[in-house]
Parts: C-alpha cells; structure tokens; sequence
C-alpha cells in the first residue's frame, strides 16, 4: 500500500475530527500524524478540539456532531444577501465621489479667493500709480505754466532767461542781464579811478593806465600775463583780473570760471572787497552752496549785493 | 456550494457573494473555530457570538474591500478565519474581564487549565495513569509515556529534556505529541472501564 501524505489543503475539521475519535485507518492515522508533527497550526487545532470535547464530555463523533448542531440552532446564521454589499459599494463609492467633488470644490473655491486677493491688490497698485502720475503731470504743467511767465516776463524786460538746473533752485535770479554787467562795470571802473587806484595817476604799472583811461579789455589781458608768467604777487593783480573778467563780456575776455579763481586767490589775500564779487561769479556758474558759505561768514557783504540776488540768497537759505 | 474548495468559495467571497461565508463557518470550520474560541472564553455562549460576529463581519465588508482586508492563501482559508476568530475573542475575553465580575456557575472553569485539568483531576486516579500509560506504550508511544511519568513527577521541561536526552524542541513536540495521545485514550474510553473516570 502507497504510504499517503498530507498537504495543509486536503486537512479540513472533519479529518481532524475522525483522527481525534480514531476513526480513520491506520495509514490515515499515520500520515496525519506525521502531518501534525511538520504544520504546528494544524497540531494546535487538533489540541484545541480535543480540549473542546474533554471539557464538554463530547466522547464520540457524534456526540460532537448533536452538540454542534444544537450550537448552530442557536447560532442560527444566514448570510446576509449579497445586495447589501453591492449597495453598500454603491454607496461607498457615491460617498467617495462626493468627498472628491467637494474637495474640489474647496480647493477652487480657495483658488479663486486668492486670485481675487491678488487682483484687489494690483488693482489698488495701479490706481495708486495713476494717481501718482496724475499729481506729477499737474505739477509738470504748473512748472511749465511758470517757466513760461516767466520768460514771458524775461522777454519784455529784455533779458534771457537761463535754463534752470536745479529744480530747487529760485526762479527769482537767473544770472547777470549785459545790461547790469555794464552798469556793475561802470561803477567799479569809477569806483577803482576814485577809491582804489586813486593815486596811481602817474604809475608805470600799464594795466592801471590803461584801467584809468576805460580800457578795461586790454587792462584784463595785461593782469592775465602778469598772473599767468607768475609776476603777481599781490592780491590786487587778482582782484582786478577776477572783477574784469566777471563783467566783462565774452567777446572781450570775460570768463566765469576765471573770474571764480582769480577772486578766490584774492580773497586768500585778504582783499574783502572780492567778496560780493565773489558770491556773483559763484551764482553765474550755479554754485549756490559756496555762494552761501561765504555769506554765512561774512554776513556784512549781503549789503554790497544787487536787491534780487539778496532775494534769491535769502530764500536759498531758508 | 458543497462541491467547491475552499479557495473557491473565497473567489466567489470576493464576488460580492455572501453564501460562502455561511458555508465555510457554519459547516466547514464550525468545530474548529468553535474550540479556537472557546479555548479563550471557556464558554460555548460566548464562543457562538464571536463566530457570529465573525461571519458578521466579513458579510458586511464592502465588496471592493474584500481582496484587500481578508486574504487567505489558497490552503490556508481555515486558519485565516481562526486567527479572525481568535482575535475576535480576546477582545470579548479583555472586555469582560474588565467588567465587575460576577459569580457565575462556569465562574470556575474561567481560569480552565486543560492539561492541568487533564494531569491533576483525571489522572488523580493511579489506575487511570497506569491504563493511560500502558495504552501508549501499546501503541508503540514509549518515549510520550515516559514523558507523561515525569511531568507527573513534578520536573521542569528542561529537567526531563535532560533527562530524556533531547534538545528543548525536541522535547517541547514531545509534550504536546504525549498530551495528544493522552486525551485521544481518553476520549475513545478505552480505559472506560474506570470508576472515577466516569463519574
């Protein structure tokens, strides 16, 4: 006879049960018992349903079998019919669709709030621009409404109107007209015969004959190559040169910049009367901080000063 | 439904078909899962209610969940709804024994030891020992027989391990293979013939 042997798919409780009750035949027993010393699982089945039967008093087959039966009366299963899973999978599924769509729904519903956020700001972005912009195009066409006056103004009084650099800077002065060149020249001129070179009628210095007999032109040319060969010592070559030069119109050598050195070279050696000349040339060439350091020092030169560069200092101040 | 394996029937559990659940708890694994249960709770009501509640369980689990929450092996569907079955059961067993407990009439077979039982109250009796003993060793068990004698002795496993010349496996199959044998004599009353066995 072929030696049978188990697999853990033929052993089922009715096997167990006829090996428990010794009810199977010896080869049977044999490979079972053999079986249960290889699957533990099984073996602890065995034990249990042996344990079951001794503590019941079960001590036959079928003694187990009424009392199962009696169990199963009292068990009284019926499966439920498989409708309730499908429904309940309809319902699990319906459930689930219903979760997807409001989650969508909320994460649209965030996606647009936070569009909308942002549009508010840009729109709150753009229309503070614009009002910006609004404000600076009135302030443009003010300025050029005043501009516009005020050559307006420059034009019927004769004069040119300088292009203004500086926002900041006072419309008030705009430089030196020819017309109050030549009078700030004459003066000086008259001022240099009766103060300044008063005894040097008869000097052989050539720039100061020339100067007295009203050449100032050839005078300034003279100063110059004195300064420029480096034979003017004293601050009185710079003076003169700086004055002339500054009043002087350009076709006859007069330069700003040239004035501005002469006069500061001057000023270094104590000739205080370059001083408001000084502040002139310094506001012909724009150098209104200068201008005003001098006059914060020396406050006694802003009686020398014409009324409207006195006006325009005195706003620049404040 | 008879006919078919038991991995068939499971095949068809996952159809959303909940008649094989029926057959395979209460016809095929009835017993089994009956002793799995009522080795914990040591009663025959409360063992019956895990049962239920196990076919419950798996009848209510939504179909698409099935494959995924109750996955046996093709031979292994019987100790798949043991393990459920037991787990389930030491869960009632926790539950009440955190309840104040009451005295009932199965009180004292709550604490039920079965080989305690089965070594101190039934083989109380010398004759009944001797009968036992003699039977395994007729069957050819020398080794489970004397095994038997010397727990009755009162020695440790590791002791008889010793003393039998067997490693600590070796010794733990043993015990379980002489208990089987023990409560199988028993069972088939062969040694029936014993008064105090059958009051």
């Amino acid at each position: 006879m072929r030696n049978k042997s188990y697999t853990p798919g033929e052993i089922n409780d009715e096997l167990l049960i006829d090996y428990i009750f010794k009810l199977l035949p010896a080869d049977q027993e044999q490979a079972l018992e053999n079986f249960l010393e290889q699957s533990e699982e099984h073996a602890i089945v065995v034990d249990e349903l042996l344990d079951y039967c001794l503590s019941n008093g079960l001590e036959s087959k079928e003694a187990l079998q009424r009392h199962l039966d009696e169990l199963r009366q009292a068990f009284n299963f019926s499966p439920p019919s498989s409708n309730l899973g499908s429904s309940r999978t309809i319902l699990y599924i319906l459930s689930l669709a219903v979760f997807l769509l409001a989650a969508l729904l909320v994460w649209q519903w965030i996606r647009l709030e936070k569009m909308k956020s942002q549009l508010k700001t840009q729109q709150e972005a753009q229309a503070l621009l614009e009002s910006q912009s609004k404000t600076l195009q009135k302030e443009n066409i003010q300025l050029q409404e005043e501009l516009l006056k005020l050559r307006e103004q420059s034009e019927t009084n004769g004069t040119t109107l300088k292009p203004l650099k500086d926002r900041t800077s006072s419309p008030i002065y705009a430089g030196l007209s020819d017309k109050e060149r030549n009078k700030i020249l004459k003066e000086f001129l008259e001022k240099s015969k009766t103060e300044y070179l008063r005894e040097a009628g008869n000097s052989n210095m050539k720039w100061k004959r020339l100067l007295l007999s009203n050449r100032p032109a050839e005078a300034l040319n003279t100063l110059e190559s004195y300064i420029q060969n480096g034979k003017s010592v004293y601050g009185e070559h710079y003076f003169f040169a700086g004055v002339l030069s500054l009043y002087l119109p350009e076709d006859q050598g007069g330069n700003s910049r040239k004035a501005v050195k002469y006069l500061e070279t001057a000023v270094q050696r104590d000739f205080a009367d370059a001083r408001p000349h000084l502040i002139l040339a310094y506001l012909e060439l724009d150098q209104w901080n200068k201008a005003l350091e001098i006059l914060n020092q020396y406050p006694e030169t802003e009686y020398l000063l014409p009324q409207d560069v006195k006006a325009a200092l005195s706003s620049r101040q404040k | 439904m008879k006919k078919k394996t038991d991995w068939e029937l499971v095949l068809e559990y996952y159809k959303c078909n909940n008649e094989p659940v029926g057959e395979l708890i209460r016809n095929r694994y009835y017993p089994s899962l009956m002793a799995t249960a009522y080795r914990i709770l040591k009663s025959n009501h409360d063992a019956n209610d895990v049962i239920q509640e196990l076919a419950l369980k798996l009848c209510t689990l939504l179909c698409p969940l099935r494959r995924l929450k109750f996955k046996p092996k093709p031979d292994n569907v019987g100790y798949a709804l043991r393990l459920r079955a037991k787990s389930l059961a030491s869960d009632l067993h926790r539950k009440k024994k955190r309840q104040p407990r009451t005295q009932t009439p199965e009180e004292h077979t709550l604490f039920y030891d079965p080989e305690k039982d089965l070594l101190q109250q039934r083989f109380a009796n010398s004759r009944l020992l001797d009968c036992v003993m003699q039977k395994l060793r007729e069957a050819g068990w020398e080794r489970e027989a004397n095994y038997l004698e010397l727990i009755l002795e009162g020695k440790k496993l590791k002791e008889i391990a010793h003393d039998l010349g067997m490693d600590r496996d070796e010794a733990r199959k043993c015990r379980q293979k002489a208990l089987r044998q023990a409560k199988r004599i028993i069972l088939s009353r062969q040694c029936h013939g014993d008064k105090d066995f059958n009051s």
